[in-house]
């Protein structure tokens, strides 16, 4: 977990965040059944006045996540199942040795193609359009670049920080952590193809994708952009990961007002609940 | 990830040499069917292909024609598995170099010389 830690600080923040949830659910009770909260909430107690926000913020961050999470597993399902349908004999590739592509599902396209698709048991998949375009020692490349996906469980991972990133949705920060580990990701897996397969190949395949003819623009959208494949790229040539970019200050500043301004308003609830809670009121004493 | 009838309208389509109007489309599509097709129906099918990407419109005279933007179904569900999954669950090696000459010849470079 070390060498991912930005999917772990997502982690961190998503699980405290979670005791807020409850907190404002009691409030909320507090508020609709109790006479003496209901007068707190009358003298404009902070702790009252806030809950609510505390409570809608939390109850985004809940259906937010839930959605992604719920998407992302019906959507693996249906690839799943789509690939099992798909009754096309893998193409000839003139590799060889073919058990190169031993375990890996070729399907039938011309774009070129290769991902690691599948939660807790990842498998690859490629195009045909890939392997025909690709060197038989750029193709060990590539496939060494998704086996390493696969190893790691990257996919479940990328669900998990997108999942997560959904739940913070009231720190910006939160994308950019999602970015990051993404990159690291990518950039874990070409480390272990250029160990395997040399860093000319992995350039090789990297270049010979970029030369077929231009993808749709629908389809560019699914690239990470230029600042990705660049770290990529000055990762072959200097052999380690370069730094990533320093999260913009505004970003930084909101986060950090995001996260007060949190903090601040579950300190509110607290105290109210402190006040009028049966439950609590004896600790207050002690 | 296709309808049936999407599928014959695809397949029509990948057989044409050229862009086809709605006409040649629901012509060929009620050669074969006892029950004939509606004309709004297909142009809705058209429009629906063509929102969703798989099929290209373009203007001619006073009309539209259509030509298949993918060249088979596979390349159709593979550009909507992309759609569906955004960066969600897939890790992809592919990535889109395009015009960037600079990262060309970086590249270019790691292969001459390893």
């Amino acid at each position: 977990m070390s060498r991912d830690w930005p999917l772990f600080a997502l982690v961190t923040a998503a699980v405290a965040s979670y005791p807020a949830l409850v907190l404002s659910g009691c409030v909320l009770t507090l508020l609709s059944g109790k006479a003496a909260a209901r007068e707190l909430w009358l003298d404009g107690h902070p702790g009252a006045l806030l809950a609510p926000v505390l409570a809608g913020v939390s109850a985004i961050a809940v259906v937010n996540a839930a959605r992604v999470l719920a998407r992302g597993l019906w959507h693996t399902h249906r690839f799943h199942r789509w690939i099992a349908g798909l009754r096309t004999p893998a193409p000839s590739t003139g590799l060889a040795r073919p058990g190169a592509l031993e375990g890996v599902q070729v399907i039938p396209a011309r774009e070129p193609l290769a991902v690691t698709v599948g939660l807790w048991r990842p498998y690859v998949v490629v195009s045909s359009g890939l392997v025909a375009e690709l060197s038989e020692q750029e193709l060990r490349a590539v496939l060494a670049h998704e086996q390493a996906h696969v190893r790691r469980r990257d996919p479940l991972r990328l669900l998990l920080g997108r999942t997560l990133a959904a739940h913070l949705w009231f720190l910006p920060v939160a994308a950019d952590l999602r970015g990051r580990a993404r990159r690291g990701y990518e950039l874990a897996a070409d480390r272990h193809a250029a160990k395997r397969c040399g860093r000319a190949a992995v350039a090789g395949a990297l270049l010979r994708v970029a030369a077929l003819p231009p993808a749709s623009p629908a389809f560019a959208a699914h690239f990470a952009g230029p600042e990705l494949l660049d770290a990529r790229v000055s990762q072959l040539e200097s052999g380690r990961p370069p730094r990533p970019a320093a999260i913009s200050r505004r970003r930084a500043a909101l986060t950090v007002a995001g996260g007060l301004v949190f903090a601040l308003v579950v300190a509110a609830a607290w105290t109210f609940m402190l006040l009028t809670c049966p439950c609590v009121m004896p600790l207050q004493v002690a | 990830m296709l309808g049936p009838l999407e599928s014959d309208v695809m397949e029509i389509l990948w057989r044409a040499e050229e862009a086809l109007p709605v006409r040649a489309v629901l012509a060929q599509l009620n050669a074969k069917r006892a029950a004939p097709l509606a004309y709004t129906t297909v142009m809705t099918v058209l429009s629906r292909l063509t929102e969703r990407g798989v099929v290209r419109r373009q203007r001619t005279g006073r009309g539209y024609v259509y030509c298949a933007v993918y060249g088979s179904a596979a390349e159709i569900a593979v550009r909507q598995l992309l759609d569906d999954y955004g960066d969600a669950a897939v890790a992809s090696f592919v990535e889109q170099v395009g015009g960037d000459e600079q990262l060309r010849s970086r590249l270019r470079r790691l292969v001459d010389d390893p």
